[in-house]
């Protein structure tokens, strides 16, 4: 045969077709080799030299949050915590050691034997490590002095709470990959299933793979002995019960998988303070001639929050987007190893505490410090240091003195937040809810006129650190006290008649009204109807007469807001109709974030909705005196009674003061054009109002004893009083499907009282807003609150 | 006696035999020699993190073995293939005979030692007896020996006795379990039924049919079959689930083998990488990893390219052999070589499944070297013994379909 004819043989064409598969087999593994080594290659690489470097993080401490003065508000303070890996809390651990002994010890005839033989073969190496981890127990009840039996129960209940998250987290994937099987039609078979179950019972849940704080604020001693424990080695053995011959030894860790970690408790030195008042300078009805040690507790409890410590998803993604988000604090939180690559020192890892609440929250990426980072090439012995950086210390606005004053004024044994038979007329059927000495629960703002800043901001009843703690229900689930809200910045309330000074000066800005025409009081505000829009001095059951009857002439705008006649407000609302109305309300701040970062702001609303649409000129009217649709917060009212005192510049109230070294911007300053006269009419009438005779927020008449509101001596004051609306506050004890009917547990008006306080013969300085809940008349409730807080800022040096 | 030999190693033939040492089979000896010092260097590499001292004991194993493994080629190629052919069944009866041991359940573990769950290796001291290995090689011999004179399998049902042959080692390996080498016997199968003449429409059929059928097995594999099948469906996803479980030694593997880059690292860098990426069997089946962790791509397709230098040169001696058996030997050995190399460096690069397949002549393990050396032999044997014609042709059909 030539040797031509050999490629038209069967044969050889066939030897082709075969060399051919194999040499597609043989490139498609090339493109893979390529894919890997070419196109991802340094990826790859970089993934497998990152296993090369020991990194080891240098502790950090959180930044120190100050008051005005530099008082320390919070710090971290060294503390010992003893953290436990979850497989030693859990006794896992001893399973698997048990298991691995006994393959090692057994070998071949161990792999001959079925999953269900093994853990009984494997029963004595089980046991010999659980005895181990249980005598580890003992040895850390008696170092901590915390005794076994409570080591057990918080076991417990980090177990509890693990095998909740777990099987959460379970059933959530389940859930989904069922959905998502559906989703792409396809049916759900047993086999499916169980399958599912099984992989999705493998996956861990990050909570089942980190170290707990089983014991914490260790004292220094226990600290110590336990760290000194941790280094100990001891001998586990297992004996064959058969023969009496050790069949097993390991060497392992006296206390396996715990870690002493200094945890640095963080420390709060103002939360509870003794506060002397004066008790001479309250009302003649609950005055004393002694000055009392009142121990507040929770001082700026809703101010400062709290942290958590556990980290969650959300904080590790809020922390990525941070850094990503910003150039200038990615270069100062993050740096490089000794591999090149970037690390964020400020990342959260499992045990780190996380601000979860109030300033802590808020301010977290400030205070937050930086870990300390030492990196080493395993291979080639280079070395990176990275030096650890503490917190950034962020200082408040708050005098902590101060609101400590403020809220031993609060406190119900003083006398002023708790129900006094002369706060309500005889007969009134909110006594029946709130019998004599019931705690009254309120806010009090006080803010500094000209810098816009907030020296005390209290909400009553507060709480404390150990109480959320131990009873989170007493703080978080009290239907009635609800101390966890912060009822200045986050609870609506109907403004009342404290708004009058503002709709003054709104509607003269708008043009809606003349402040040199007076308006007539007739008792009622559409002639021919009494039954509507009346005047309180025409409802009152004593009274019953018109402020035309008592002045004998129209009133002018500073009478009007002396003895708060609802039909000059009346009037003003219908002049400014709902646009006007909803424009004046949201000019002072309405409908605006507040932006301090606490928890639950409420921005305000003046309207049916938050968009402020949907009014008619009955609201108009009503909104007049502060009634109807709208809605604010002590804060905002103090804002915008110093925001009158300022001539009508706005200045955001402002919470934060300092970071670091930075000072906080200057709030923007909002020039409203109120207009000198609407200004100095509105002022006018608040010093009437409080310091007239005549004025409504004057004195305070006990059966027919009468006595002045304020009482400070060198301080000034310009203020009003308000009453407004409130719904029952309705309880259901036993939830909404028990058999008990819902109960009203607190009715009646909300007490308000605004003022603006300056020295004798000076400008107004500090504005000062105070809320009680459902305690009636705003003279005799807020008022001598007020006076108290007058008294805190003398003793603070304010005056 | 001489007589008896000739006529039944000759049949219709001439009987007369050249033999010539200039011979493409020298090819693949070349290729597997270096082959397999790329495997001892590599098994080295996975060993030691360190470069200094002494060469770890598996690497000095495998050189061992590989020194036998010549041994043994060139005591296979010296007695002709018709003889060594006369020993085919002889040898498919003592592999079934040896894979029927390993399964026997009272065979003390002393002798048949599981590994990683499997019976698939008997212990005979310094070496680890693969029964399957000696299935393989016989498996080529008796049906090589089968087909050379025949011309049934070019009818459907006359590729029944080929398949029956290729069965019975097939169920008793993937009974050990060792699914991964008893598929190998499929490719090596057909490779042989291709180049001995049979039908293309009846092979397409056959494709065809069992394409069809997969699904319907697919509930029959073992559990932790199917595990990897999904797990290796998720990670061709994008999936890193199983990163730290199922996918563990493939997603190691292939950031191992990707780390190579161009042109590969240093050898004591890729000690350290692999010291600090620990990759389970990385100097057994996932040696390829280290491989190109070391040489880079160039390296990867440097293996693969001698790989087709074995291949090659197989095939030059199939083609240039006029004499049937000869060339089904040949074909079928090449077919187990090169499916072996296309599953075992397929898995390493997250292709395929992970089922325990060696690299030849490179995977640590005597009984795998020695069986590979010896289908080196094989093929020498084939390629330097050639028919003096005149011969009639063989598998010469008229239609390929």
């Amino acid at each position: 045969m030539a040797s031509s004819d050999a490629i038209f043989s069967m044969f050889h064409r066939r030897l082709l077709v075969l060399s051919g598969c194999a040499g597609l087999g043989v490139l498609a593994l090339i493109a893979q080799l390529g894919r890997l080594t070419l196109a991802n290659g340094s990826e790859l690489r970089n993934r497998a030299e990152a296993r090369l470097v020991s990194e080891r993080w240098t502790p950090t401490s959180r930044g120190r949050i100050l008051d005005r003065k530099g008082r320390v508000l919070a710090q971290d303070r060294p503390s010992f915590s003893l953290l436990v890996q979850y497989d030693a809390i859990s006794g896992a651990w001893a399973v698997e050691k048990g298991l691995r002994a006994a393959r090692k010890t057994y070998r071949e005839s161990w792999r001959a034997l079925d999953e269900w033989q093994r853990i009984p073969a494997a029963r004595p190496f089980i046991e010999a490590y659980e005895a181990h981890l249980e005598e580890a127990w003992v040895t850390v009840g008696a170092a901590t002095g915390r005794g076994l039996d409570e080591l057990t129960r918080r076991r417990g209940e980090i177990q509890a709470m693990v095998e909740r998250v777990a099987a959460n987290q379970r059933r959530k994937q389940f859930l989904s990959e069922v959905e998502e099987r559906l989703e792409r039609g396809r049916e759900l078979t047993e086999q499916f299933e169980e399958d599912l179950t099984k992989r999705v019972g493998r996956n861990k849940v990050a909570e089942e793979q980190e170290p707990h704080a089983v014991v914490r604020a260790l004292s220094d001693e226990a600290g110590f002995e336990l760290q000194r424990l941790q280094s100990e080695r001891s001998v586990v053995r297992v004996v064959s019960p058969s023969t009496g011959e050790e069949v097993w030894s390991e060497e392992v860790d006296r206390l396996p998988r715990m870690t002493v970690a200094d945890a640095g408790d963080r420390e709060y030195p103002y939360e509870s303070l003794d506060v002397e008042v004066d008790l001479s300078t309250l009302p003649p009805p609950v005055r004393r001639e002694e000055r009392a040690m009142v121990r507040v507790v929770g001082v700026a409890a809703h101010v400062l929050g709290w942290l958590r410590d556990r980290v969650q998803q959300e904080d590790i993604e809020a922390r990525i987007n941070l850094v990503r988000a910003d150039e200038n604090f990615r270069q100062h939180a993050t740096a490089r190893n000794v591999q090149g690559r970037i690390v964020d020192r400020g990342r959260y890892m499992p045990t780190d505490a996380v601000g979860a609440a109030g300033v802590e929250r808020s301010q977290e990426a400030a205070l937050r410090g930086l870990r300390g980072l030492t990196s080493r090439r395993v291979d080639t012995g280079v070395e990176s240091r990275i030096d650890a950086a503490m917190g950034t210390d962020v200082q408040l606005t708050l005098d902590i003195l101060l609101q400590a004053r403020v809220q031993a004024a609060m406190q119900p044994e003083v006398g002023l937040a708790a129900v006094q038979p002369w706060h309500r007329p005889a007969g009134d059927p909110a006594h029946e809810q709130m019998p004599d000495g019931t705690p009254l629960n309120g806010a009090a703002v006080v803010l500094d006129v000209e810098s816009g800043e907030i020296l005390a901001m209290v909400s009553t009843p507060t709480f404390t650190r150990m109480q959320r703690e131990r009873d989170p229900k007493s703080v978080f689930a009290d239907p009635i006290r609800q101390p966890a809200v912060n009822r200045a910045v986050a609870v609506p309330y109907q403004p009342g008649s404290i708004v009058k000074a503002l709709v003054l000066t709104g509607a003269v800005k708008l043009g809606e009204h003349d402040l040199f025409s007076p308006i007539e009081c007739h008792g009622h505000f559409y002639p021919n109807r009494p039954d509507q829009f009346r005047c309180w001095i025409f409802k009152s059951p004593q009274l019953q007469t018109t402020h035309q009857a008592v002045f004998g002439h129209g009133l002018s705008a500073p009478e009007a807001l002396m003895v708060s006649c609802n039909i000059y407000f009346y009037t003003l609302g219908q002049r400014l109709g709902p646009g006007g109305i909803a424009q004046v309300y949201r000019m002072f701040g309405l409908g605006e974030p507040l932006g301090l970062g606490l928890d639950q702001e409420f921005r305000g609303v003046a309207g049916k909705d938050a968009s402020g649409a949907g009014l008619e000129m009955g609201d108009a009217i009503f909104m007049g005196i502060g009634q109807g649709p709208v809605a604010w917060t002590p804060l905002h009212a103090a804002d915008g009674y110093a925001t009158i005192a300022r001539g009508g510049v706005r200045l955001k109230p402002r919470l934060v003061r300092q970071r670091g070294d930075t000072l906080a911007l200057p709030p923007e300053r909002q020039e409203l054009g109120l207009g000198a006269a609407a200004v100095d009419a509105a002022l006018q009438g608040l010093d009437w109002a409080v310091n007239e005779d005549r004025g409504t927020g004057h004195h305070i008449t006990v059966g027919d004893q009468r006595f002045a509101h304020f009482n400070c001596p060198g301080v000034r004051v310009w203020g009003k009083t308000g009453t407004a609306d409130a719904s029952p506050l309705v309880v259901d004890p036993d939830g909404k499907d028990g058999p008990e009917a819902p109960r009203v547990v607190r009715d009646g008006d909300h007490s308000w009282f605004v003022v603006l306080a300056g020295p004798e013969g000076g400008r107004p300085k500090y504005a000062i807003a105070v809320v009680m809940e459902y305690a009636g008349s705003g003279g005799k409730v807020s008022g001598p609150i007020v006076n108290q807080i007058l008294y805190a800022l003398k003793a603070e040096g304010y005056f | 006696m001489r007589a008896w030999l000739d006529n039944l190693m000759s049949f219709s033939d001439t009987g007369r035999w050249k033999v010539t040492l200039v011979h493409a089979g020298w090819l693949c000896v070349i290729a597997a020699v270096l082959l397999s010092a790329i495997g001892v260097y590599a098994i080295d590499l996975s060993q030691r993190p360190i470069a200094e001292g002494a060469i770890s004991t598996r690497a000095k194993t495998q050189a061992i073995f590989a020194g036998l493994g010549v041994m043994v080629a060139g005591i296979v190629a010296l007695p002709h293939y018709r003889v060594i052919g006369l020993l085919a069944w002889p040898a498919m009866l003592g592999a079934l005979g040896l894979l029927v041991f390993v399964l026997v359940p009272f065979v003390p573990e002393s002798i048949v030692r599981p590994i990683n769950g499997a019976r698939s290796w008997i212990d005979l001291g310094p070496l680890n007896l693969q029964p399957a290995e000696i299935a393989k090689i016989a498996f080529v011999l008796v049906l090589a020996n089968y087909l050379r004179f025949r011309k049934q399998h070019r009818t459907l049902l006359g590729l029944a006795p080929p398949a029956v042959i290729a069965f019975v080692p097939m169920a008793l390996i993937n009974l050990q379990p060792d699914l991964g080498s008893a598929m190998l016997f499929i490719p090596a199968l057909f490779a042989v039924l291709v180049a001995a003449g049979a039908r293309f429409r009846h092979l397409t059929l056959i494709v065809l049919v069992a394409g069809l059928a997969a699904p319907a097995a697919y509930p029959m594999l073992k559990p932790h079959q199917k595990a990897r099948i999904e797990a290796l469906w998720q990670q061709m996803q994008g999936s890193v689930e199983g990163a730290d479980g199922i996918n563990y030694q493939s997603i190691k593997a292939q950031m191992l083998a990707g780390s190579g880059g161009v042109s590969g690292q240093s050898d004591e860098h890729t000690r350290q990488l692999i010291e600090y990426n620990p990759l389970p069997e990385a100097h057994n089946d996932m040696v390829f990893s280290v491989i190109s962790t070391r040489f880079g791509f160039a390296g990867g397709v440097g293996v693969l390219g001698l790989y087709g230098v074995w291949v090659l040169g197989a095939l030059l001696v199939a083609a240039t052999c006029k004499d049937p058996m000869g060339r089904l030997i040949v074909v079928g050995l090449a077919a187990f070589i090169i499916a072996q190399v296309i599953v075992n460096v397929g898995m390493n690069l997250g292709l395929l499944p992970i089922i325990g397949i060696t690299l030849p002549f490179v995977s640590a393990g005597g009984s795998s070297m020695l069986a590979v050396w010896a289908m080196t032999g094989l093929v020498v044997n084939v390629a330097m013994r050639k028919p003096v014609p005149p011969y009639r042709p063989a598998f010469e059909w008229e239609s390929d379909w």
